[in-house]
C-alpha cells in the first residue's frame, strides 16, 4: 500500500525494465531515481510533471491509478486501470436515484454522519457546545432532499464558524471559500483534493458510476457519486488533518504566498503537508461495522463496496462515524 | 495486504552471457525493491507479488551457472535486523519527489 507523490513540475517519470525512473532536477543538474513500480498502488502527480507513454501504459497495466492534481493540490483528473465492468451494479445504481423515498433514507444517512463527524472534530479541538450538535436530529425530520440539503448547509457553517474559533483569529479564518482567500481555505482545499482522488478511485474500484450521485445534484461533469461518498470522510480526514498540521505548528504563516488574493503553499511546506496526509491515511482505527483494524484508505474502499453492497444486496448503508 | 521482507542475494559468474543476465536481473529487482549492497535487493512483497517475482527470475537464470538466493523474513525478525552504517531495511509507504 503504497503511493508515489511527484511534485516537481520538471520531474519525468520513465519506464526502465520493471521499475519507474524519475528524473529531478536539483541545482541544475539532472539526477534519476529509481522506483520499484511493482509495490506502488497509486500514482499522484502534482504541478505537471512528464510521464513517457511507456511508464503510463505499465502503470495501467499494473492496476495503479494516476491522478492529476494541480499544483496547489486542486483535483483535475485521472487516468484509471480498466474498471469492473459490472453493468447490474450499475442498474442498481440508477434504480435507487429514482427510488425517491429509499434515495431520502440514504442521503439522511450520509448527512447525518457528516454532521456527527463535524461535532466530533470541534468537540475533540474543545468546543463542546457548538450548535452543530443539534442539526443532526433536524435531519431525520426532514422529508425533502432540498431538506436535507438545507440543514447540511446551515451545519457547515456553524461548523466553519466553529472551526474559525479554534484556529483563532490570528489566521484570519472567516468561514469556508474557494478560490482560496486566506491560508487555512487553501489548506482545505489542497486536502479536499487530494481526498477526492483517493474517493475517485475507490468508486471506480467498486464499479460504480462517478457521476451518478444521490445527494449531490447530477450536473453536467460533476463526480456527483464521488462528492456523496466524501462527505463522511471530510471532517475525520482532511479538516482533521488541517486542524493537527496547525496546532503542531507543522505549517506556520510564512509558508504561504499570496498572488491575486489566492493563498498557494510553498514547495517545502507542500511536502510536508503531504506527508501528514499520507500519515493520516495510513492512521489505523477499529471499523465500527466491521469489527477489525483498518487504515483510512482502505476504509474509502470499504465504504465504497458497502454502498455497492446496499445498492445490489439491500444491506443498510452505514456511513464511517467515529466517537 | 500483508508484506513479508524477501532478501534477494545474487552472484553471477564473470562471462559475458552472466553479465548480461547480471544487468537484466538488477533491472528486474529495481521494480521490485531497493538496492542496498552491491549485489543484494531487499523487496517488501505480497504474496502475489513475490509470486509474479520468482516466476520471471527463474526463466532468467541458468541455476547450473549463477546463484541467486532469496530469504523470506517475517516482522519479527526484520525488526531484530541490526545494521552498521546504512539504516535498517524499512517498508516506505509514501515516496514524495
Amino acid at each position: 500500500m503504497s503511493v508515489l507523490y511527484v511534485t516537481q513540475p520538471d520531474a519525468v517519470v520513465s519506464k526502465t525494465y520493471e521499475a519507474f525512473t524519475v528524473a529531478l532536477k536539483q541545482n541544475g543538474t539532472w539526477t534519476k531515481q529509481s522506483v520499484p513500480a511493482q509495490t506502488i498502488d497509486q500514482m499522484v502527480l502534482m504541478g505537471n510533471p512528464q510521464v513517457t507513454g511507456d511508464a503510463f501504459v505499465y502503470a495501467l497495466q499494473l492496476g495503479m491509478p494516476i491522478h492529476y492534481l494541480s499544483s496547489f493540490g486542486k483535483y483535475l483528473g485521472s487516468a484509471l486501470p480498466g474498471q469492473s465492468r459490472n453493468g447490474a451494479l450499475r442498474l442498481a445504481q440508477y434504480g435507487l436515484y429514482h427510488d425517491l423515498s429509499r434515495r431520502l433514507e440514504l442521503v439522511k444517512a450520509i448527512v447525518t454522519a457528516k454532521i456527527h463527524n463535524q461535532y466530533v472534530v470541534l468537540y475533540r479541538h474543545g468546543q463542546t457546545d457548538s450548535p452543530v450538535k443539534g442539526r443532526k436530529k433536524l435531519v431525520q425530520t426532514q422529508s425533502t432532499l432540498d431538506g436535507v440539503r438545507g440543514i447540511e448547509g446551515l451545519a457547515a457553517r456553524e461548523y466553519f464558524a466553529g472551526m474559525a474559533a479554534i484556529v483563532g483569529t490570528s489566521w484570519n479564518f472567516l468561514g469556508r471559500h474557494r478560490p482560496p482567500p486566506d491560508p487555512i481555505n487553501s489548506l482545505l482545499s489542497f486536502a479536499y483534493g487530494l481526498l477526492r482522488s483517493q474517493v475517485t478511485a475507490a468508486v471506480h474500484l467498486a464499479g460504480l458510476d462517478p457521476y451518478i450521485g444521490y445527494l449531490h445534484e447530477v450536473h453536467h461533469g460533476q463526480p456527483a457519486l464521488v462528492l456523496d461518498l466524501m462527505e463522511e470522510f471530510r471532517p475525520l480526514v482532511a479538516d482533521n488533518l488541517v486542524l493537527s498540521v496547525l496546532n503542531n505548528r507543522q505549517i506556520q504563516q510564512p509558508d504561504f504566498s499570496e498572488s491575486l488574493g489566492v493563498y498557494t503553499l510553498a514547495d517545502e511546506a507542500r511536502k510536508r503537508f503531504l506527508q501528514a496526509f499520507d500519515r493520516k491515511m495510513q492512521d489505523e482505527f477499529k471499523h465500527p461495522v466491521f469489527g477489525y483494524r483498518c487504515s483510512y484508505r482502505r476504509a474509502i474502499e470499504l465504504q465504497a463496496r458497502l454502498l455497492g453492497r446496499h445498492l445490489q444486496e439491500g444491506i443498510p448503508y452505514k456511513p464511517l462515524v467515529l466517537r | 495486504m500483508t508484506t513479508l521482507f524477501y532478501l534477494i542475494i545474487y552472484d553471477l559468474p564473470d562471462t559475458k552471457a552472466a553479465n548480461k543476465r547480471r544487468a537484466r536481473l538488477h533491472k528486474l529487482l529495481s521494480g521490485y525493491g531497493r538496492w542496498t549492497q552491491f549485489s543484494v535487493f531487499e523487496c517488501f512483497l505480497t504474496a502475489v507479488q513475490f509470486a509474479k517475482l520468482q516466476v520471471q527470475i527463474e526463466t532468467l537464470i541458468k541455476p547450473d551457472e549463477d546463484s541467486v538466493r532469496i530469504y523470506v523474513l517475517d516482522a519479527g525478525s526484520v525488526r531484530r535486523t541490526i545494521a552498521y552504517g546504512p539504516e535498517k531495511p524499512r517498508q516506505v509507504k509514501t515516496i514524495i519527489l
